[in-house]
């Protein structure tokens, strides 16, 4: 029951390699935030900060308001699962979970009951006795929560738990832990590079790149409002489209012009226009961002764009159509609903949902548009869901 | 084919050539940097002690005194008691021993014993390396006074910001937990350092000393002498021309030994995990039965085998011919032929092991890929089963060349006490490493032997240096970390 | 596929022959081992009398000669005192492997998973430390354990096997090295101390790297001679290794039996956890 705060936190190794940059954020109590990014980009080294595991280079980190840079892992109230489980493989499954327990010098019977508490919750009772190596990826993963959980910490961390589980169990997992987490009612902080993970769990996710925030949201916000180029391709699969444009003046309506400028236009409706935040838009170089949904068949007597189809991946309920456009080299890739029929080397034409599209300065990656301020919803505000009053006051 | 070869010995010969480079001109600036390293550490230290005392107050000066003074004042008995007795043991030790000992390291003894007029002089060997241990001594003495300042020094910033410093107790908790590895590595460190590297530098010094059989330490003072052991290995003289005599025979012996060794131990491994064996675990046993046995029991026994009174000799009598004198002193060839055969009985065993646990690791599916492709049973052995081996051995080869070339127990039992004309205090057959050994224990010339000891490390860090630099452990561990 | 199978008579003929060079190879290794052990039972001791690798006659005289005590009347014991040796190199071993495995098992441990400022540059001192010759030191030994007075006592080879033992502890960390590192994190978030982890969580994960190190931190001062010959120069400080090596000819059978009766043991052991041992040299030979 905590809120962690961290103030300007750096992480520099020797050498001068920065794995963390200026990072900057406030985790309220309860939240269930999610780290993600791809390997490398510092946020399993920011979590082992939170944790004590790795030295904070300078800034502060603040658990419940106190600073917490030296203080000892085990003083934190914090605890940790680890991706390969980290389950102490000489020990049985009991004296796992009670290791810790054993350590802080509690009574024997406290300790019973403690671990009996939260085997019952995880459902691993059966198995007390039995040694690591005896049981399954699965079950393993319940012990390793097991024994976080009995330590009733104030923050929950987690370091990419699921990624060595197969498909179906991480499935399974992953409603486990969201129920986990509204049951104790704690803070959880989770890392994984696993953008499906992070949009079906995450309260609120971070999107980190090369040891920076890229952007801080809601899962939705997050994917109808990408603030830069990296957390609009980052997030949803397949991922989004993009291309050179240019926005030029045509009398008194705005256009935009693809790629080399010929004749290959999307218009720039009145409310995205009215959402661009830089002034000197026109001629400026831009990447245009369309999502693969985004882009529908059109008959063919209808203005669009003329492609060929060049590869059609069958998903089952719906077809990835591949094709080159605007002479671009890399693929641009639409969705298409399986029951219209798409075959390789069908001529059609498409076209863009004007009212989905996203623009980004060239220069800085940045968005055009302008995200909406930090709006997201607290745990407590979805338990209070079903008030529609409560919720209408918090969006408007 | 040939060309490889050539390719691979001219790379060789530069990594050796560039190593050589390296090695002067680290060891020339060495000695050129050091007047100025020894200033700049003296420098050091004296910031670092100011550091700690500029930017505190009068406790730390205190502890910077007397050591433990400034833990009496923040209240740390027990601990002020303890480097406290550590200042007067290190007082002590030198004003009784260590001094004496320091000067004795430089002068190696002033005063000249006379037995007539009972005058008992400065033992110069005993100084010497009396005066190296004092040196560890006064670095672990230093190690604890810094300590000691700064942990005053970090207490007092404990206190001044308002919190309750470590107890005696924390402090001892903290040795098994934070501080778990200087406690760990305490005793070891200073075992290593007394034992192995003081002695070792002790050996390199005596080179540069007139130490010889001439001279008996407690009677007689041992002077610096330069590099007057060097000039005789490499000058003209019947020490010279042993030198490199053994030298040349010690190569040879290192090639031939790891060569026959290594295809003697493949082929039993492969021999005994051939497919057309039964009772592979009994036949196993014999290999290792004799990898089992001490090293010294082998070779003892092979030196009764073929000596005069031997069994041998005794089937060559009984058959009519004449004994044969096969280790005695006229029998160069005989003998080395016969140290190689021995060896090859000790060390082939532990050859085939390790050679077994690699081929269990060899993948079968290449085999049945290749026997589907039509490869003959000898090709596959040829392009497949001899490349992984020699791939996955390397780094055993050459540490295998190594301990080889330093082989000193098969001469040493079998011809131990020969020594053959022609050699100075040698027998045709010794290795630098026997000869090292009957040189400076046997005969007391410890200079010369001195100096073969130094000369001996070069060639062994050279391929040493080579091994090590190509093992993945070394590339693995440079990488991360 | 048919061209490679050898036809029936050929590959019999390839059966037998590796058959037949197996048991050649076999009895090489097994031969002198037998003329050991036959000379051991032999009932007259000087190798003069054999007829060739075979004693005349068969006893036991000489495993009583070794282990009666040292009022025999012949007065040959006082001369050999074999039981005193073999006390001596049971002591000497025991308390390496005790002492070295100790101090090897901790260093590998601290070097492995530790990151301290020295660590780095006490690896490569090791590594320079192995590079010179085994006994380039031994004359400053023989001369520190004169100043120690460490001569003729069993504690001076104890110590100098036992504290240099850890110089050799690449194979032990390359084994601490394979456990994984947030098993330890775990156990700090844990709130355990790190002597706790290290007995509680690591010892009992190496059984088979200290079945390893206590055999060989054992095997070494048992059947080393060049330290003990240069440290116990008095016969009743001598070890087995010393004894046998100053026996004549004429004393073949009292070697013979001494040797098998020091050599049996260890090659049991060896036989027993011959596994852990194979484990160890391929585990040495990756590190490099």
């Amino acid at each position: 029951m905590a809120k962690v705060t961290l103030k300007n936190i750096y992480k520099v190794y020797k050498g001068g390699v920065k794995a963390v940059n200026d990072f900057n954020l406030d985790i309220p109590d309860k939240e269930f935030v999610v780290f993600v990014g791809p390997s490398g980009c510092g946020k399993s080294t920011t979590l082992r900060m939170i944790a004590g595991l790795e030295e904070i280079t300078s800034g502060s980190l603040y658990i419940d308001d106190v600073l917490a840079n030296d203080l000892e892992p085990k003083d934190r109230d914090i605890s940790m699962v680890f991706q390969n489980y980290a389950l102490y493989p000489n020990m049985t499954v009991y004296e796992n979970m009670a290791f810790g327990l054993q350590s802080q010098k509690l009574p024997k019977e406290e300790i019973k009951k403690k671990v009996d508490q939260a085997a019952e919750i995880l459902g691993i009772k059966d198995y007390y006795n039995r040694q690591p190596r005896e049981l399954s990826g699965g079950q393993r993963q319940r012990v390793a929560l097991g024994r976080a959980i009995v330590r009733e910490p104030k923050v929950f961390l987690l370091d990419e738990p699921l990624s060595n589980l197969d498909a179906k169990l991480r499935v399974q997992m992953r409603s486990e832990i969201t129920k986990l987490h509204q049951r104790l009612q704690t803070t959880f902080i989770y890392v994984t590079h696993d953008q499906t993970e992070a949009m079906t769990m995450g309260t609120k996710i971070v999107v980190m790149k090369d040891g920076f925030i890229k952007q801080v949201d809601t899962p939705t916000n997050l994917y109808m409002h990408p603030a830069n180029i990296f957390v609009a391709t980052f997030l949803g699969s397949p991922q989004m489209n993009l291309f050179n444009a240019k926005i030029v003046k045509d009398g008194k309506k705005y256009k935009i012009l693809l790629e080399d400028g010929t004749e290959n236009v999307v218009p720039l409706t009145t409310n995205k226009l009215l959402e661009i935040t830089d002034d000197n838009f026109v001629d400026k170089d831009l990447i245009l961002g369309i999502r693969p949904r985004d882009i529908h068949i059109v008959p063919n007597t209808e203005d669009g764009f003329k492609i060929k189809v060049e590869i059609v991946e069958k998903l089952g309920d719906e077809n990835l159509i591949y094709t080159h456009l605007f002479g671009k080299k890399e693929y641009t890739i639409f969705v298409v609903d399986a029951k219209q029929e798409v075959k390789v080397d069908d001529e059609l034409t498409i076209k863009f949902d004007e009212h989905n599209i996203y623009l980004f300065d060239k220069e800085n990656e940045e968005s055009l548009f302008k995200i909406p301020e930090y709006n997201y919803f607290t745990i407590d505000d979805i338990n209070k869901y079903l008030d529609i009053e409560e919720l209408s006051k918090k969006i408007y | 084919m040939v060309q490889r070869i050539t390719n691979y010995f001219t790379a060789l010969g530069k990594v050796i050539k560039n190593w050589f480079i390296k090695l002067g001109k680290n060891t020339k600036s060495f000695f050129v940097n050091l007047p100025r390293n020894t200033k700049n550490f003296f420098i050091g230290l004296y910031q670092i002690i100011k550091h700690y005392l500029i930017t505190s107050q009068y406790p730390v000066y205190l502890s910077a005194i007397v050591m433990g003074l400034g833990q009496v004042f923040n209240k740390q008995y027990i601990k002020a008691a303890l480097y406290f007795l550590v200042e007067v043991g290190f007082i002590l030790f030198m004003v009784f021993l260590g001094g004496n000992y320091l000067s004795g390291l430089i002068t190696l003894g002033v005063n000249q014993a006379d037995p007539i007029l009972g005058i008992q002089g400065d033992n110069s060997i005993a100084l010497m390396l009396m005066g190296l241990v004092s040196v560890v001594i006064i670095i672990v003495f230093i190690y604890l006074y810094i300590s000691n300042i700064r942990d005053c020094y970090r207490t007092r910033n404990v206190i001044l910001n308002g919190k309750k410093p470590n107890t005696f107790v924390q402090g001892l908790k903290d040795l098994l937990d934070k501080n778990f590895y200087k406690t760990v590595l305490a005793i070891p460190l200073i075992g290593v350092a007394v034992f192995s590297v003081v002695p070792i530098i002790f050996m390199i010094l005596i080179a540069f000393t007139n130490y010889s059989s001439s001279l008996e330490p407690p009677t007689d003072l041992i002077d610096w002498a330069g590099f007057e052991s060097f000039q005789t290995i490499f000058g003209a003289g019947n020490i010279s021309d042993t030198f490199f005599k053994i030298l040349g025979w010690n190569i040879l012996w290192a090639i031939l030994t790891t060569v026959i060794n290594y295809f003697i131990g493949l082929g039993l491994a492969l021999l005994l995990n051939s497919k057309k064996l039964k009772g592979k675990v009994f036949f196993r046993a014999f290999p290792i039965l004799a990898y089992a046995i001490p090293g010294f029991i082998t070779m003892l026994a092979f030196k009764f085998m073929f000596s005069n009174g031997g069994p041998i000799n005794y089937y060559l009598k009984l058959f009519g011919a004449d004994t044969i004198d096969f280790l005695g002193i006229d029998s160069t060839w005989t003998a080395r032929f016969i140290g190689l055969f021995v060896n090859a009985w000790v060390s082939t065993p532990s050859i085939m092991l390790l050679a077994t646990g690699i081929l269990s690791n060899l993948n079968t599916d290449l085999y049945e890929a290749a026997s589907i492709d039509g490869a003959s049973k000898f090709r596959q052995f040829y392009k497949i089963t001899l490349p992984f081996v020699v791939f996955s051995t390397t780094p055993v080869i050459i540490s295998q060349f190594i301990s080889n070339f330093n082989n000193f127990g098969v001469f040493y039992f079998l011809r131990g006490s020969i020594y053959s004309s022609g050699y100075f205090v040698a027998s045709d057959t010794d290795l630098l490493i026997n000869w090292l050994y009957r040189l400076s224990i046997d005969q007391q010339n410890y200079n010369i032997g001195g100096a073969i000891s130094i000369l001996v490390f070069i060639i062994t860090s050279i391929i040493s240096l080579l091994v090590y630099v190509r093992s993945p452990a070394y590339r693995k561990e440079d990488t991360y970390r | 596929m048919i061209k490679n199978k050898s036809s029936k008579p050929k590959r019999y003929l390839t059966t037998i022959l590796v058959y037949i060079i197996t048991v050649i190879v076999c009895f090489i290794f097994f031969f002198p081992c037998l003329w050991i052990i036959l000379a051991a039972f032999s009932g007259t001791g000087s190798i003069y009398n054999f007829n060739g690798f075979f004693p005349p006659n068969f006893s036991l005289k000489t495993f009583e000669q070794l282990f009666t005590g040292v009022t025999d009347v012949s007065g040959d014991t006082v001369m050999y005192p074999y039981m005193t040796w073999f006390l001596n190199t049971l002591i000497i071993a025991c308390a390496t492997a005790v002492i070295g495995t100790l101090l090897l098992i901790s260093t590998a441990y601290v070097i492995s998973r530790f990151e301290f400022k020295a660590r780095r540059k006490l690896m490569k001192g090791a590594l320079v430390l192995g590079m010179f010759p085994a006994f380039m030191g031994m004359t400053a030994v023989f001369i520190m354990c004169t100043q120690f007075q460490l001569l003729n006592n069993l504690w001076g080879p104890i110590l100098m096997y036992s504290t240099t033992a850890p110089v050799g502890y690449l194979v032990q960390k390359g084994f601490f090295d394979s456990i994984p590192t947030s098993i330890y994190e775990a156990a700090r978030i844990d709130g355990v101390s790190n002597f706790k982890a290290f007995y509680k969580i690591t010892l009992p994960l190496s059984k088979p790297i200290l079945v390893y190190t206590v055999l060989t931190q054992f095997t070494w001062p048992w059947s080393d001679f060049i330290l003990p010959k240069l440290l116990l120069q008095d016969k009743s400080n001598y070890t087995v290794a010393v004894g046998l090596m100053t026996l004549p000819d004429t004393e073949f059978s009292r070697f013979c039996a001494g040797s098998v009766f020091i050599a049996v043991p260890i090659v049991l052991l060896y036989f027993f956890v011959s596994k852990y041992m194979v484990n160890g040299l391929t585990a040495g030979a990756v590190k490099g």
